[in-house]
């Protein structure tokens, strides 16, 4: 398969990170896994992108791949990161060292388990502007972590720095640590599943939170999760990942308004009215696909209610979205198909519409 | 051939003992090793015991030496054990093994010795001695060039002092039960006097056919007295060959020769000053250890040797293997006491001789020796040791390996079908028991007595003995000790604490005649005859002596000369000529 | 946290209660003591003098109340063999084995803990390879060969330290290998294990998030949560390095306790027996409440938990 390059490929002044045609593959004694295959899109400056998909869909092993963290036995065969004008798949380990922490934040989806359970809050916080002297503050390592801490809400932050994570609850934890991921002030912060841990308002408070944080300091947010209803809350564009693809790519409005791939619409049909969220992925019918032995043609085929004979034989490639912005895109025949045909009918329809 | 114990009346060895050319193990509780020795006949310095002993003269092999063969050699030994304390008298029947400091600095310094070959009683630090008519006082004349290692004459004050320190228990520490070696005289001393300098008399509560026999380690009364019973352990002066020097309780014990030693080079107890200078004797308690330690040239000489390392040994001409014979016979005790199996209630079938004796034919003796064992052990008899040698024809009479004859005579007994019994062992009490036993065990259940062992602490062993309850078997040794029928009291009597057979009217009569027979050949034939009846009677299983083996370096000449000594005779070893 | 260490602390004294109840019933259950004093044609009149002597005629409630006063305070009575107090004769030995069990513990924690951590850090590596290897072999391996072996080696075939006895660090050398390897192995092993579940967690995902150099990460982060089960095995260890201190320690010809435990058992020395069992129990129930005691130090979870 010729790969295909989408639209938008160089990158305009306001995008933090290009993805692009990123794969990262497990190999495993069963064989080899692409956990994320051929995925690309963009984040521009203060844009929280939502990457959503099911469990085993590559969401957090894109995440992973964007820190340069893939566990083992997984690496990443081939695609580009552009961040800041260099490519992350390149560049050294002690370059990426000085990236991480500093200029890309991360946060995790277990509150309990991110933190290190025997150094107090205060030191994991502070440690950084140690390994990151030039995004530390003036002042005291004291005063800077406290200040931080109290930049995300966290009551009473000069004693409590002085504590163990024991003490602190679920809530507070995932404060704690979105304070770690944006204590250097990064440029980027991906957030993998942050409020999916979380009881439903605690989910709202950090979700304010973090829309907060991106208004006071332009940080820009890849935001993992599988709801769509935060999706449609602080999202600006969306990512539909299926087994390991990204199906569908487009601005938050366009892609609720209009779905073109199959499981893009299925999820949306799912989703509960009245703004209600709900703990997990309403289902689609059928299992999701093992990644380590995938079904010919498109993976979505055997579930997908509008599958034709083609879309079993051949794996569709990335079709541009007609007026989405960015490097809006879908992989899907009868998307592509239809969008044609669309794009036939309107012919001379102005290209880009805003988001 | 040199003549034994028994030569009065004619009897004689077996020939595996001439094969051996070492000393064996004193027993534990009765002989001393101050006792022994050996030398020229006793006849013209004690007239009341060379009545008794009219033997014919000694054949000693001491030869006079020069004294210029004394070197400035330093011997470092390797044994298995520490001393527990300094003190001779310090130790009971606790098993407790205070041999290297009594062969050592107490060696030969005891008031008689033992000729090795006729096992007669000859002076050494006593010149002569009388006894009574009535056997109840003995004197005793000191020979007055006998010293201590600090210096001090040994006098009659010092003799006198240590029969009433160890005998009668006069020390801060209770020296009269676990004193042990010398609390054997409570029963039979009644005082100790000091007629002059020279001559001390021991007055006794009751006739002791046996009382040269027993050890008297001797001690010095004025050091002790400045210094205390305490002092005294940790620091010994006796007046031996070697003299105390320093000891690091576990790791080592360092001695020098005694240059004022009283007995020179040809002296008829076969003692005189050491050939070597300094003598470490460094304790390694591991067999394999004290194997690798005499490999790495760490020391010249290891002793308790396991009969492969011996094996291993002996083929590498580096070395050199001795082995010196026990004097503490095997046998498994049989309980005849009980009238019933006290598990199943039938009649003890053990009470039927015949099934004692199929028990004796069942074992093969030969076999067990040669293939378990080092093959040098000798043949056990009874509870008298095989360097006493054994009454005529009694060997000859052996109960030889038979199964055939064994399984008849269980039919006979009316046991074809054999029966069930079990086999006590105290663990780890003696050198491949383990493996002994269940030789045994299969051979016995071979003719239908099956046998399982079954482990038992030693004290548990001691303890059931007294009561009879240990059924019906058990591996047990005895020290055999200088005089043959110094054991019979108390293993064959059935009075004696380690008697657990049914009373034979015959053979306790016969004791308790020979512990008032005066006359040494009139005693040798009653013992010859209790020891051949309760043979014959089968008893006990017959066994072994277990044999020690000892190497050293092949930088070293080693004579042996003494056959009952628990400990390598370091006075008589040399640096081998170039 | 003063509570729970007050229950600990009341769990160790009953052990030790129990210690010195099973050391009484031994000494008394395995037969006679009076027998082993006495030499073998001792009357019964003397027999029984020496039991009324030492209070073993007395009723067995009485004596073991006896017995358990006299334990605390320290008196196990005379040694049978050197009629010295039998406390004296274990705590002399003391200070050699504490060296020993020292310089093992060491040992075992040198080679052990980069062992672990290296082989962790490299997984499937040569290293690690070489590490499960040696911790696989070093467990089989009974101390008693393994002392033999290094005796032959480097004693006898290289001569390059002595084969045993008393002496300075040389002489410390070989024991304390062969006491301390099991405990090396398994230590390594567990290092190992630990690091590799602690190095698969979030928090040190997040700690390299944070752009932490991979040795902050290992040693600031993951080791000292993988040291917390390592912890609690060091505390057992120092029971197995005491039980095994009496075979390496005879083998070795090293004058600490082990080996008068087996020379005491050897010549049936009761009150030295019970005296050098009972210390070695309090040492090992002491070494398990430091271990708690260390344990919640390391781990602040506990402190929390347990108050």
């Amino acid at each position: 398969m010729t790969e295909q390059r989408t639209r938008a490929s160089l990158a305009d002044a306001d995008t933090i990170l290009s993805v692009r045609n990123l794969r990262t593959y497990f190999y495993t004694r069963d064989g080899v896994v692409p956990a994320v295959d051929d995925v690309s899109f963009d984040i521009r400056r203060g844009e929280i992108v939502g990457l959503v998909g099911e469990s085993g869909s590559g969401k957090s092993v894109t995440a992973r791949s964007i820190m340069r963290l893939v566990p083992v036995p997984g690496r990443i065969v081939s695609g580009e990161m552009i961040f800041q004008g260099r490519d992350l798949v390149g560049v050294s380990e002690g370059e990426m060292r000085q990236l991480r922490g500093a200029h890309i934040g991360m946060v995790l989806q277990e509150p309990m388990a991110s933190l290190n359970p025997v150094l107090t809050i205060g030191d994991q916080v502070g440690e950084l502007f140690a390994y990151h002297p030039d995004r530390a503050p003036d002042g005291s390592r004291d005063d800077a972590v406290a200040e931080i801490l109290q930049r995300v809400r966290i009551p009473d932050a000069v004693r409590r720095m002085t504590e163990f994570p024991l003490s602190f609850s679920g809530g507070m934890r995932q404060r704690v640590c979105i304070a770690i991921a944006t204590a250097c002030r990064p440029e980027l912060v991906i957030a993998d599943e942050p409020t999916t841990a979380l009881d439903v308002t605690i989910q709202a408070q950090v979700l304010d939170l973090l829309l907060a944080l991106r208004a006071e300091l332009g940080v820009s947010v890849l935001f993992i999760t599988h709801d769509l209803g935060v999706v449609a809350e602080i999202c600006d564009s969306v990512a539909v990942m299926y087994a390991g693809k990204i199906v569908e790519y487009n601005d938050v409005e366009s892609i609720f308004a209009r779905p073109q791939h199959p499981y893009t619409k299925a999820l949306l049909a799912s989703l509960p009215r009245l703004g209600e969220r709900l703990a997990h992925l309403p289902s689609i019918e059928g299992q999701p696909p093992d990644l380590g032995d995938l079904p010919p043609g498109c993976s979505f085929s055997p579930r997908c209610p509008a599958a034709i004979d083609r879309c079993r034989e051949q794996a569709p490639d990335a079709t541009a979205i007609p007026g989405a912005s960015g490097s809006g895109h879908v992989r899907c025949f009868v998307a592509a198909d239809m969008l044609a045909a669309g794009a036939a009918t309107a012919n001379a329809a102005p290209s880009g519409s805003t988001p | 051939m040199s003549e034994n114990y028994w030569s009065k009346f004619g009897h004689d060895r077996l020939s595996r003992r001439q094969a051996l050319r070492a000393a064996g193990v004193t027993g534990v509780g009765l002989a001393g090793a101050a006792l022994i020795g050996c030398g020229s006949s006793d006849e013209d310095a004690a007239p009341a015991v060379t009545q008794a002993t009219a033997a014919a003269g000694s054949t000693t092999a001491a030869a006079p030496a020069p004294v210029s063969q004394l070197t400035d050699a330093t011997l470092t030994s390797a044994i298995a054990s520490d001393i527990g304390s300094g003190d001779p008298q310090s130790l009971g029947g606790t098993g407790g093994g205070n041999w290297p400091n009594t062969s050592t600095h107490f060696g030969g310094s005891g008031l008689v010795s033992t000729d090795q070959e006729t096992r007669k009683i000859i002076p050494n630090v006593a010149t002569s001695w009388e006894e009574a008519p009535d056997h109840l006082s003995i004197v005793f004349k000191l020979r007055d060039n006998a010293y201590f290692h600090n210096g001090d004459q040994l006098t009659a004050e010092d003799v006198k002092f240590s029969m009433d320190r160890g005998a009668l228990g006069q020390a801060e520490y209770n020296l009269e039960y676990k004193g042990g070696h010398s609390s054997q005289y409570s029963a039979i001393v009644d005082h100790a006097e000091v007629i002059d300098d020279s001559t001390v008399k021991f007055v006794l509560k009751k006739p002791d056919v046996i009382f040269l026999n027993r050890g008297l380690f001797l001690v010095p009364k004025k050091h002790i007295e400045s210094v205390g019973d305490v002092a005294y352990a940790e620091h010994p002066v006796g007046g031996g060959v070697f003299q105390f020097v320093s000891r690091i309780p576990d790791s080592e014990i360092v001695s020098e020769r005694f240059d004022r030693f009283h007995a020179d080079f040809g002296d008829p107890t076969g003692y005189h000053p050491s050939y070597i200078k300094k003598l470490v004797q460094k304790v390694i308690p591991d067999n394999q250890a004290r194997f690798a330690a005499l490999q790495a040239g760490e020391v010249d000489l290891i002793d308790k040797i396991s009969p492969d390392i011996a094996g291993q040994l002996a083929k590498d001409d580096k070395f050199k293997v001795f082995n010196l014979p026990g004097t503490q016979p095997m046998h498994i005790h049989i309980n005849t006491a009980l009238e019933n199996d006290p598990e199943s209630g039938k009649p003890n079938p053990w009470r039927d001789k015949r099934v004692r004796m199929a028990a004796n034919l069942a074992v093969d003796l030969d076999g067990i020796i040669n293939n378990i064992l080092t093959g040098a052990e000798a043949l056990s008899f009874g509870s008298a040791s095989s360097s006493v040698g054994f009454p005529k024809d009694l060997p000859s009479k052996r109960w030889a390996y038979d199964v055939e004859a064994a399984k008849k005579l269980m039919a006979e007994a009316g046991y074809a079908d054999g029966f069930d019994a079990v086999l006590n062992l105290p663990v780890g009490r003696w050198p491949n028991s383990r493996q002994v036993s269940e030789v045994i065990a299969q051979s016995l259940t071979e003719i239908g007595i099956r046998t399982r062992i079954q482990e038992l602490q030693y004290q548990e062993v001691t303890t059931r003995f007294k009561d009879d309850s240990l059924y019906p078997l058990s591996f047990w040794g005895m020290a055999g000790g200088d005089d043959p029928g110094a054991n019979f009291r108390y293993g064959y009597h059935s009075a004696g604490n380690y008697t657990m057979s049914v009373p034979d009217p015959e053979v306790d009569a016969l004791i308790e005649k020979s512990e008032l027979e005066f006359d040494k050949a009139a005693r040798a034939e009653l013992l010859g005859q209790i020891m051949t009846k309760f043979y014959l009677d089968a008893q006990w299983i017959f066994l072994y002596e277990p044999v020690q083996q000892v190497a050293t370096t092949n930088k070293w000449d080693w004579t042996f000369w003494a056959k009952t000594l628990g400990d390598p005779e370091y006075w008589n070893i040399k640096p081998a000529k170039a | 946290m003063a509570r729970f260490l007050l229950m600990r602390l009341v769990q160790s004294v009953f052990t030790l209660f129990l210690v010195l109840a099973v050391v009484f019933v031994i000494a008394r259950v395995a037969g006679d003591p009076v027998t082993l004093l006495v030499t073998f044609d001792a009357s019964q009149a003397d027999i029984d003098r020496l039991r009324e002597e030492l209070g073993l005629s007395d009723p067995l409630p009485q004596q073991f109340v006896r017995f358990m006063g006299d334990a605390l305070r320290g008196d196990f009575g005379t040694s049978f063999r050197t009629n010295r107090p039998a406390m004296n004769e274990v705590l002399e030995r003391v200070p050699a084995s504490a060296r020993l069990a020292g310089l093992s513990l060491a040992f075992s924690l040198a080679i052990s803990l980069p062992l672990g951590v290296l082989a962790a850090v490299s997984r499937g590596s040569v290293v690690d390879l070489f590490a499960r290897f040696l911790a696989l072999v070093g467990q089989a391996a009974p101390n008693f060969w393994l002392g033999l072996m290094l005796i032959f080696f480097f004693a006898v075939r290289l001569g390059w330290l002595p084969t045993g006895g008393r002496g300075g660090l040389d002489h410390m050398v070989l024991p304390a290998i062969a006491l301390g390897t099991a405990g090396a192995a398994s230590i390594t092993r567990l290092t190992r294990s630990a690091l590799l579940d602690v190095l698969n967690s979030d928090f040190v995902v997040m700690a390299r998030a944070k752009g932490l150099p991979r040795r902050t990460v290992i040693f600031k982060h993951a080791l000292r949560n993988a040291l917390i089960p390592v912890v609690t095995i060091l505390g057992l260890r120092i029971g197995t390095v005491i039980s095994g201190s009496v075979i390496v320690e005879t083998i070795f010809a090293w004058p600490g306790v082990g080996r008068l435990i087996i020379q005491a058992i050897n010549v049936s020395d009761f009150p030295v027996v019970q005296a050098a069992v009972t210390l070695t129990a309090s040492a090992v129930i002491l070494a398990n409440l430091l271990t708690d005691i260390a344990y919640m130090l390391v781990d602040p979870r506990i402190r929390y938990v347990r108050s």
